[in-house]
């Protein structure tokens, strides 16, 4: 019983993180059609302002230390999200109509960043020391204990795209958004900024990365490549999830979080993730727009 | 009052408008004629701002407005309902209505509603579920929304029902009259385009090769060109 149980929560718990790295993928990838390979190193560059914040707290405010972890969320998605602003500004505008361009721009832009992380803060992991309030655990049973780092990650999992749907489907400028990214002529025809909302999306999407590095921190040291640990998964739940709604990357990070303990169990970890990987492609042999597809009456 | 004046336009080498003038009035009801690829829509979508003229100037107001990206077109008051609709398919009619606006409110909405009723039971449908003639009120609709002072409709009797042709005549005949709003209508369906119009010009192979009063045309004259 206890075994079943921590599996659950083992898979609930590879779940939200893959949903938190993936998040920002959906919109920059899934909604932009920018193949953003960057996206690790956005997750990367998340981490780091985690990091540069604890060092803060320790040397200014080392009575507060506790604090510096919600400091440093909220600042590793305004950090990254402008950072992603920034990129899309510069780069990522002039290669809209040549989506196969994208990859190989973000993936230049990713090695680019990797480089400046190891020359500011070296090559080696660094530590981030996770805040007293989320050591230790809960004991629901003898012999089961759930962290709370990891029910930490799964209600952040949960915020965060609660935040998204919200902004996406309740909000004035997140209509605008899903207006440029479905006709980007028709939305310039009716006022619509489509400079404006390319920009806000890309950098929405970043911010997110950053989120999902802030949280990642939480698990073990971090470097300069963490994001490349997490770009294949990332990509994976987006594409089996099916472009363009939340609800497919939810089942989709569910499934492969799942399919990953499942096969983990009895075997080792590697061999988990390369049966998983094998379950998606066969998937995706079958339905190889994802999941969830969009479909409605096709426009004549 | 737009003017339009010797423009030209090309996809590469080959010229799909070759120094087109024409004018239209505030508050006049202006269509243009002709036969499919005479560059109708061409000259719709260089006036919008989606394609842009290699000779020639747009005004509006007497301010030059022909390099403006379509975005400041909108904000200049000219409101598009293009050729197939485009209406957006994954908006539902609310979203699709109230995207273009820089404040919402509910009176504006109720407005459009009483020019459109049946738009009311279906507001919270996605627009890509529409019928052809209930996309076609709503991409005039989703024009109007923004109160422009000039509206551009492209071919909005393509493939709809007659009813609903009668339906939209009676819509923009009254914004026309009673908000003031100067319509451009290009056409192939010339009963209609005679019905609407104070001016009718005709287009052939990207030239202007006739204009007059509606009133004082000669139908057999006009059927000349438009005639297969």
């Amino acid at each position: 019983m206890e075994v079943f149980l921590l599996q659950v929560f083992n898979g609930l718990s590879v779940s939200s993180i893959l949903l938190l790295t993936a998040l920002g993928l959906a919109i920059t990838f899934g909604l932009m059609n920018v193949i953003n390979m960057a996206h690790g190193e956005l997750i990367m560059t998340g981490s780091y302002v985690t990091y540069v914040v604890q060092m803060f707290f320790l040397k200014h405010i080392a009575g507060n230390f506790d604090l510096y972890y919600p400091v440093a969320l909220i600042l590793s998605f305004f950090v990254t999200a402008f950072i992603g602003f920034l990129l899309e500004r510069s780069l990522i505008r002039f290669l809209y109509e040549r989506p196969l361009d994208t990859l190989l721009a973000t993936w230049g832009v990713g090695m680019i960043f990797q480089q400046i992380a190891r020359d500011i803060f070296g090559a080696p992991n660094l530590e981030v020391r996770t805040p007293h309030w989320l050591k230790g655990g809960v004991e629901i049973m003898a012999g089961l204990q759930l962290p709370y780092n990891r029910l930490f990650i799964i209600i952040l999992a949960i915020f965060c795209l609660i935040g998204v749907y919200f902004y996406m489907y309740h909000t004035a400028s997140g209509c605008r958004m899903r207006a440029v990214m479905q006709n980007r002529s028709m939305a310039s025809c009716l006022g619509i900024s489509i400079a404006k909302v390319d920009a806000y999306t890309f950098a929405l999407g970043s911010g997110l990365a950053g989120i999902a590095g802030c949280a990642l921190c939480l698990l073990g040291p971090i470097g300069p490549s963490l994001g490349t640990y997490y770009i294949v998964d990332a990509f994976m739940v987006v594409v089996l999830g099916g472009v363009g709604k939340l609800v497919g990357i939810i089942i989709s990070s569910g499934v492969v979080g799942g399919l990953n303990t499942a096969f983990e169990f009895g075997s080792t970890a590697t061999m988990g993730k390369v049966l998983a990987l094998i379950m998606v492609i066969l998937f995706l042999r079958w339905k190889p727009s994802g999941l969830i597809s969009l479909k409605v009456r096709a426009l004549d | 009052m737009l003017s339009v004046k010797n423009v030209s336009v090309s996809y590469r080498e080959s010229f799909v408008l070759n120094k087109v003038s024409l004018q239209i009035p505030d508050g006049a009801i202006v269509s243009i004629v002709g036969r499919n690829g005479t560059g109708k829509t061409t000259l719709l979508k260089s006036i919008m701002g989606l394609l842009y003229p290699r000779e020639g100037k747009i005004t509006l107001n007497g301010k030059e407005i022909t390099a403006l990206s379509p975005e400041h077109k909108a904000k200049c008051g000219i409101g598009y309902v293009p050729q197939g609709r485009e209406i957006f398919p994954y908006l539902t009619v609310y979203e699709n209505l109230l995207v273009g606006l820089e404040e919402r409110n509910s009176h504006i909405l109720e407005d459009i509603l009483d020019l459109f009723p049946m738009l009311k039971k279906l507001l919270p449908r996605l627009g890509g579920n529409l019928s052809g003639g209930e996309q076609q009120q709503l991409a005039i609709a989703r024009a109007l929304i923004r109160k422009p002072q000039m509206l551009l409709l492209d071919e909005p009797t393509e493939g709809i029902q007659p009813s609903v042709v009668m339906e939209i005549e009676k819509v923009i005949k009254l914004i026309n009259k009673e908000k003031n709003v100067t319509v451009l209508l290009i056409e192939q369906y010339l009963d209609f385009a005679l019905k609407m119009a104070d001016y009718i010009y005709v287009i052939e192979k990207g030239k202007i090769v006739f204009e007059g009063l509606t009133r004082e045309v000669q139908l057999e004259k006009l059927k000349e060109y438009l005639v297969v």
